[in-house]
């Protein structure tokens, strides 16, 4: 929006003058909120969903997410084999069982308790550092902190806000 | 005019707003992800350099044209700057991997091939009393309360490639020690089963115990929806007998011993068959995200005197199972069925001028199904399963002492309905979980010979940890027997009998 000084200058009286202050407050009031937006978007605990850059698939949901973590769903889409990959360090991996699997530390145990005794399914494996795992074997989908993600080694198919 | 401009100034912020409430909506996308970030100064795929518009002047396409090759350039000094950042992180990886303490190749670590056996089993000891009803035949049976181990079993697995993995349990049992045979319809003093040995050199007796292989199978699995196993499975039905260990189990007997009455040999039978020796194709699909479709079919020796070993006729059992379930964090609703059609032969080996002739005893074609429900939600868990089975003897017909002439046809029903509760403790309990629940169960045969089994329980299943449950019940099981003559049901002086226990059982998994 283009709005020409000069005319404002000229025309200026009281009134005018008032409407241009609360619009200066209401401008500088709303301007905050929305750099705090942009600011938790660069959130350091956000946590990215990495998938090894050979893979095909550029998004997935959370519902999907779960199922690969759970292990009910065990290849991506173009049937290729999909190789969920846990992380070591507690704090992201409780984030992440609450977010996405949305259960506790004890009822992912005695889930893969369960399984392992229905048909003999294993949790999926854990390492320290995800991103090698997911960055040199095809299929993996793993997790890290945005602080912790290395750019163009992996790819994000998914962002699991902080907050 | 004056009051347009202020008017106009006004209208800004509310323009400024709604950019910004844009920006935090794509947020807060559902399912609480967004999109991945689209990586910075890349080319869009829309941003296509195209031919200068021809309805623009000379001065404004050569300046488009040089706005396009500078964008080029800059693409292609970021594509340069990726790659070589690719280079340089995995030169750092190599290093890291050559210096790692970690063994093994990525992929063995993480479990997809390279072999290696891992293993795992489950556990269970239990507390069990009797308090038959007074006056009933079983009154002075199985009354004295014991300590018993039903389960001990070892499982093996291994995933030999991506493709290829390896299943195999054992399970390790007191038996045959003390075994007494189940029924005899003549009156006879009942053999128990004794297998204690002495070890001279040692000083010592044993009882020696037995082992039963559960399951053991490899399965190929080249495609999600696609894949076989071949050696000896679970029969894929129902939901208590694919939970099939005492920890997964929510109670500590089976809803109902499912036995149908074979006189001939007079031994227990379930209703279909705990597992078969041969293939099974199996297969998962996913027509939308939560709701997957599991199918199964299975071709086997079927049930034999010693199926496992020896099949006695060119009848090979097959099965159908399928199973449509929908599963979310809070929500799961699951319906499933099996069908089996199977031939039971047995014949008796005798020799003839050295050379061995068979000749068959007894033989049957048997036709089940099976059919299985579960919803659980916000704790609540609801199953049921209800089975069916019908034989048809051919021509060799075993005697029936019991009535005095040859067996007829039969089938039954059997079914049960359990309701659980996990109560909302977790937070009190400290990650322990507490589950009240009870359950119904009735097993229906319809023969001459009349056998209803009527059960009703509750009990309680805490778990302490993820590798403890402990579990406490109290059954009641009815029973009434009696038989068909001329057509009408005659209830035999021992018409009723009446059972209540109380089993108590810890299980653990390791």
């Amino acid at each position: 929006m283009n709005i020409d000084i000069r005319t404002i200058h000229r025309t200026t009286n009281m009134p005018t003058i008032a409407a241009l202050l609360l619009a200066t407050v209401t401008v500088a009031t709303i301007a905050v909120p929305t750099s705090r937006s942009a600011a938790s978007e660069e959130n350091p605990h956000d946590i990215l969903i990495v998938a090894n850059l050979a893979t095909k698939v550029n998004v997935i949901s959370v519902e999907e997410l779960r199922e690969c973590f759970l292990k009910i769903k065990k290849t991506w889409p173009d049937g290729s084999r999909l190789i969920p990959i846990n992380s070591t360090q507690p704090e992201l991996r409780n984030l992440f069982r609450q977010r996405v699997l949305m259960m506790s530390a004890e009822d992912e145990q005695r889930y893969w308790q369960d399984q392992l005794i229905r048909n003999g399914e294993h949790a999926p494996p854990t390492f320290s550092n995800t991103l090698k795992v997911a960055f040199s074997l095809p299929g993996t989908v793993s997790y890290v902190f945005r602080k912790d993600f290395l750019p163009n080694v992996v790819k994000v198919v998914a962002v699991i806000p902080a907050k | 005019m004056r009051p347009i401009y202020s008017l106009l100034l006004l209208l800004v912020p509310f323009a400024a707003t709604s950019g910004a409430l844009g920006q935090v909506t794509q947020e807060t996308s559902p399912g609480g992800t967004s999109a991945p970030e689209y990586p910075p100064g890349a080319a869009s795929a829309t941003d296509t350099p195209g031919k200068p518009d021809s309805t623009v002047s000379g001065s404004e396409s050569k300046d488009r044209n040089s706005e396009v090759e500078e964008l080029k350039k800059k693409i292609e000094a970021m594509q340069k700057q990726r790659d070589a950042d690719r280079e340089e992180y995995a030169a750092k990886f190599e290093q890291l991997e050559k210096s790692s303490i970690e063994e093994g190749t990525t992929q063995a670590e993480a479990g997809v091939s390279g072999g290696g056996v891992g293993f795992s089993g489950f556990f269970d000891t239990s507390f069990m009393t009797k308090f038959p009803g007074k006056g009933t035949p079983v009154e002075h049976a199985m009354s004295s309360p014991l300590f018993t181990i039903h389960n001990f079993n070892l499982m093996a697995t291994s995933q030999m490639t991506d493709k290829i993995s390896f299943l195999g349990e054992l399970r390790f049992t007191f038996l045959p020690n003390g075994e007494e045979p189940y029924w005899r319809t003549q009156d006879a003093t009942l053999p128990r089963t004794d297998t204690t040995v002495v070890e001279t050199y040692a000083q010592k007796t044993v009882k020696l115990g037995g082992i039963s292989i559960e399951r053991v199978y490899v399965k190929w699995m080249p495609w999600e929806f696609f894949g076989v196993i071949a050696g000896y499975y679970l029969t894929p039905y129902g939901i208590w007998h694919l939970d099939h260990g005492s920890p997964t189990r929510l109670g500590v007997l089976h809803p109902f011993e499912i036995n149908t009455m074979v006189p001939y040999h007079l031994r227990p039978m379930k209703v279909i068959p705990d597992a078969q020796l041969g293939l099974q194709a199996l297969g998962r699909l996913f027509p939308t995200t939560s709701l997957y479709l599991d199918y199964a079919f299975t071709l086997s020796n079927g049930r034999g005197p010693a199926d496992t070993v020896i099949d006695y006729d060119n009848n090979k059992a097959v099965g159908l199972r399928l199973k449509l379930s929908y599963l979310r964090p809070d929500f799961e609703i699951a319906l499933g069925g099996y069908g089996y059609n199977g031939k039971y032969t047995d014949k008796k080996v005798t020799t003839k001028n050295i050379f061995p002739s068979y000749d068959t005893v007894l033989s049957y074609k048997e036709y089940a199904a099976a059919i299985d429900f579960l919803i659980a939600f916000y704790g609540v868990r609801i199953q049921a399963e209800y089975l069916h089975n019908l034989v048809y003897y051919g021509d060799i017909r075993p005697y029936d002492f019991t009535i005095g002439g040859y067996k007829a046809d039969f089938s039954v029903d059997a079914m049960y309905a359990m309701l659980s509760y996990r109560l909302p403790l977790d937070s009190l309990l400290d990650g322990m979980v507490l589950t009240p629940y009870i359950g119904v169960a009735g097993e229906y045969p319809y023969s001459v010979d009349i056998q209803y089994f009527n059960a009703i329980w509750c009990g309680l299943n805490f778990k302490p940890s993820s590798w403890i449950t402990i579990k406490t019940e109290v059954p009641y099981l009815r029973s009434t027997i009696g038989s068909k003559a001329g057509g009408n049901v005659v209830k035999m002086p021992f018409n009723a009998a009446y059972i209540w226990s109380w089993n108590t059982q810890l299980a653990a998994s390791f």
